[in-house]
């Protein structure tokens, strides 16, 4: 656990003097900051934040694999991953905590849409609906560790950075795209419903909407562990290769 | 210099029977060694023959195919992170962080290795390796050489009985190359250091045992000591009796004195007579085949050079035999026969 750590501050401070992670960060604030002030200012539009969280996410898209591509990639590029694979931390301990770093920036990222909270709150005459705004920022997180899992697991597997973004990118295209093959046959049998079910963009609505789905939740866990998991042994394979 | 005999200290780094394949082509063929405690051993060998593959075989890196190694007593497979905990391990390519200081970068390793007195630790290290006024420069900022002091603090930051340094002054200047030279020199008793390298005045300079490691094997292994003996002095005596003498019983009456490897005869009355290493056996010889009343007609040391050694050990992997030897002392000699 100390090591997990270890490494995850290490990747957090490297953030910081990273230029793309101020990219990344830039874009973000103005994009969500842009569809922030046009929401709000459509006349007869209903200012709701869990609508303008679920636009958020998009972007996370392709912010995720941006910030995930360098985890691993760099290390093998640069051949730091030999020194850290050779001092008493374990493989998975290397990938988790390289992750739980990327998930750090994220989760800070984030959380400054909630300065678009506090000026909703301070206009709303009506209150706030809180259940629905919390379940999508748990939303929000569980699909960030998830989409940073998949970045991480893109990364093990090149010494490229712009590699392994794009294929990141492109992984969670089809992912997201699968969600629409179970609209394109609502009547289909099990194989539709499954390949509907691995497919992203449903699981983040349920949560915009409120709802907190086991279903979702089980798909989003499996799939940031299954990609941690995978990146692992890729870093393994490299002994034995 | 052999202070004291092998077999009273304490064995760092046992390695037996090495072997490692990517897919069907050997990197390493068959590698057995030991180290001792406070010794530095150097792996001399051109580029491929497999010193780096050995090392990361050692550091737990990468597996071996066949064969086992322990470090401080721990096997390698079985007991990786103990190995891990009792190496320090830099290398070719200097790995750093460019973008962290070099303080915490050394902080960074002392937490990874479980170092109980991290700033202690920290501080005593970059002492170690001169770099006391460089802990808050990026070390992206600083020279090849620097890096390579601040890549040698993170092997030692721990105190590791083993230290394991790849190819450790390549692309260094001159002065540099000296710097970390005189580094290691100072590493020396208190670790088993082991380098590899493919400049062999540094092996000699450096190195209390010298392996000459070539396609995937260790073709030679001897202290710089015995290196320099081969150098300056014979390897092999080229000795001329009279025809009348009967072969069988010079190779008999040679084989038995002291610093004679082997005898073989070359026809007309000439011999060649193979010496053991630090061996000297041409006063015996003479003294024998006077005593016998033997006609002796020549007797000439066939010299090698250490170049000549590390070039025809490093050809191919056969030991050294007498095609190895030079081929100038050889014809000169003829010429007298006639």
């Amino acid at each position: 656990m100390r090591n997990l750590w270890t490494i995850a501050r290490r990747e957090i401070a490297s953030y910081f003097t990273s230029p793309v992670f101020w990219v990344v960060a830039t874009v973000f604030m103005v994009f969500s900051g842009f569809l922030f002030g046009f929401i709000l200012n459509s006349p007869g539009q209903q200012a709701e934040m869990t609508q303008l969280l679920s636009l958020y996410s998009t972007v996370m898209l392709f912010a995720a694999p941006v910030l995930a591509m360098k985890l691993l990639a760099e290390e093998q590029r640069t051949g730091t991953l030999e020194v850290l694979m050779t001092a008493p931390v374990n493989d998975w301990q290397v990938v988790w905590g390289k992750w739980l770093g990327a998930l750090c920036m994220f989760v800070g990222l984030m959380s400054l849409t909630l300065a678009h909270v506090a000026i909703l709150l301070r206009y709303a005459e009506k209150g706030m609906d809180w259940g629905p705004l919390l379940a999508s920022y748990l939303g929000l997180f569980l699909l960030g560790g998830m989409l940073l899992a998949l970045g991480v697991f893109t990364s093990s597997l090149t010494q490229n950075q712009a590699i392994a973004a794009f294929v990141g990118i492109m992984l969670i295209m089809i992912l997201w795209f699968l969600s629409l093959v179970s609209q394109i046959f609502p009547n289909g049998g099990w194989f539709v419903k499954t390949i509907g079910y691995i497919g992203l963009s449903d699981h983040f609505n349920n949560f915009s909407q409120g709802i907190i789905d086991s279903r979702d939740v089980i798909h989003m866990v499996t799939f940031t562990v299954g990609s941690l998991f995978l990146a692992t042994r890729i870093l393994e394979s490299r002994r034995w290769r | 210099m052999k202070s004291q005999p092998a077999q009273d200290r304490e064995v760092m780094i046992q390695a037996e029977h090495l072997a490692r394949y990517y897919g069907p082509s050997p990197a390493l063929r068959d590698i057995t060694f030991d180290a001792y405690r406070g010794e530095i051993v150097g792996f001399l060998g051109p580029n491929g023959a497999g010193k780096t593959t050995t090392m990361r075989i050692l550091t737990g890196y990468l597996p071996p195919t066949s064969g086992r190694a322990s470090i401080a007593g721990f096997d390698i497979i079985e007991q990786s992170m103990e190995v891990r905990r009792h190496i320090g391990y830099l290398p070719e390519t200097t790995p750093l962080y460019t973008d962290m200081t070099v303080w915490s970068y050394l902080d960074f390793m002392a937490r990874l290795r479980g170092v109980a007195n991290r700033d202690d630790a920290v501080e005593r290290a970059m002492s170690r390796v001169n770099l006391d006024d460089r802990a808050d420069q990026v070390i992206g900022q600083l020279s090849k050489g620097l890096r390579q002091r601040v890549g040698i603090a993170q092997a030692v930051l721990h105190d590791p009985p083993v230290v394991i340094l790849d190819e450790p002054t390549i692309g260094l200047d001159p002065r540099q190359i000296q710097d970390v030279r005189s580094l290691i020199h100072e590493l020396k008793g208190n670790h088993t250091v082991i380098i590899s390298t493919h400049i062999l005045s540094e092996a000699e300079q450096l190195c209390d045992r010298v392996l000459v490691i070539n396609r995937g094997e260790i073709v030679a292994a001897a202290s710089p000591e015995e290196l320099q003996t081969q150098l300056a002095g014979a390897q092999a005596v080229r000795v001329v009796l009279a025809p009348s003498v009967q072969p069988r019983e010079v190779e008999k009456a040679f084989a038995d004195i002291e610093g004679v490897a082997g005898v073989a005869s070359e026809g007309d009355g000439r011999y060649l007579v193979k010496v053991t290493a630090n061996g000297n056996p041409r006063a015996a010889i003479a003294q024998n085949v006077v005593g016998r009343g033997w006609p002796l007609l020549e007797m000439t040391p066939i010299g090698m050079s250490l170049e000549r050694i590390f070039l025809e050990l490093t050809a191919d992997a056969d030991v050294v035999d007498e095609s190895e030897l030079d081929p100038d002392t050889d014809a000169g000699e003829e010429d007298g026969d006639a």
